[in-house]
């Protein structure tokens, strides 16, 4: 069953490598921490099906967030379905912070993780792949790569991405 | 003053987060118990799809046999043929459904319409075929009571709060469907639009 053992090895490198990244995309798609643990393990169900016809077409990790974030976002149409109330990042730009925490007199880092989580979870699919990627450190090359969004069209958003952190977590641009 | 301190620095925050061991990793022992899980539920899906239709079809063609009026007659009759053929239709939607290793090829902006097309032939599908025929149904033996009765009479009274709800509760039905089906039209007309920028 070589196949069989490729397919397991594969998902072993994409678990051993990738595996925190892929708990933290769980958690900018879901804020229940119940959902949050089934979303995180239905993701490396599906990355492990998902090697059975890996062809290296692409990278390992292009592969592995390509995955997670279409499941991810699945798992976001399924579970509200009001697509209507998510905010692209050019809207979010606009909008007045209205978390009421206070940032410059709160330096811990649990707070200030759940403001990130609570401001990722206001933006759309694509968009919140964008800022999580950004936030994983993934190049503008790779993030197109991966989304299918145009090297300007990253880069737009990525601008949009650091002026709305900014301003949220650093009190300016 | 801007704090740019490490608490504050969001990729530092994001990276930084903990997560448990088991988290990171699925074991190959449960990975093989929940493809188990999911081929279990598929054909658990299957067996109450197929069960609910045979039910409706069943008390279709009984109230077919029992009526004497030719038309509702007939409307049972299409009610029995209707949600036995959807079946058919019902599954191969559910069976279009991307697997994992697809998502993988595709782009996120590729995965993301077709996902949201799968959810629109998907609802669509239930209400062609689940929803329409059981209204189909329900419509053909109120029709049969109202003329039974020529629409007067203390069952047609006592009928009537209950024909006006179910009448209500298929429209808001329609209406919230068709709700949904544009929420998910403008998302796609969104994604179809960042792709013209390319």
């Amino acid at each position: 069953m070589t196949g069989e053992r490729s397919q397991d090895a594969l998902y072993a490198d994409a678990a051993s490598e990738h595996g925190a990244a892929i708990a933290r995309v769980a958690r900018g798609y879901e804020m229940d921490s119940e959902k949050r643990r089934d979303l995180n393990q239905e993701i490396h169900f599906q990355l492990w099906r998902s090697f059975a016809s890996f062809d290296a077409r692409c990278s390992l990790r292009t592969w592995v967030y390509r995955v997670a974030h279409h499941v991810a976002a699945s798992h976001v149409l399924r579970e509200s379905r009001k697509l209507s109330t998510l905010l692209s990042l050019e809207e979010l730009e606009k909008l007045p912070d209205t978390d009421p925490t206070d940032i410059e007199a709160d330096t811990d880092r649990r707070r200030n993780l759940d403001r990130l989580e609570r401001l990722i979870q206001q933006l759309k699919p694509l968009d919140r792949q964008v800022i999580i990627s950004y936030l994983e450190d993934m190049d503008a090359a790779s993030i197109a790569e991966t989304t299918g969004l145009s090297p300007a069209s990253v880069a737009m958003r990525i601008h949009r991405v650091k002026n709305i952190l900014a301003r949220r977590f650093h009190g300016g641009r | 003053m801007p704090d740019k301190t490490p608490e504050n620095d969001p990729r530092e925050i994001w990276r930084s987060q903990s997560t448990e061991p088991m988290e990171t990793k699925l074991g190959s022992h449960r990975l093989r118990q929940r493809a188990r899980d999911l081929r279990s539920k598929s054909r658990r899906e299957l067996l109450n799809s197929i069960v609910f239709a045979v039910l409706i079809a069943a008390a279709s063609v009984y109230g077919s046999i029992w009526t004497d009026y030719p038309v509702a007659r007939a409307l049972f009759a299409v009610t029995a043929a209707w949600v036995l053929i959807g079946q058919f239709f019902l599954h191969r939607t559910k069976r279009q459904a991307s697997p994992p290793e697809e998502a993988g090829l595709r782009t996120s902006l590729d995965s993301c319409r077709r996902e949201l097309e799968r959810h629109i032939r998907f609802d669509r599908g239930a209400f062609l075929w689940l929803q329409g025929p059981l209204f189909l149904a329900f419509g053909t033996l109120v029709g049969m009571l109202v003329f039974a009765v020529g629409g007067k009479g203390l069952l047609m009274k006592m009928a009537a709060p209950w024909l006006a709800l179910l009448v209500v509760w298929a429209l808001c039905m329609v209406v919230f469907r068709r709700s949904q089906e544009r929420e998910f039209r403008r998302a796609i007309e969104e994604l179809d639009q960042i792709e013209r920028e390319r």
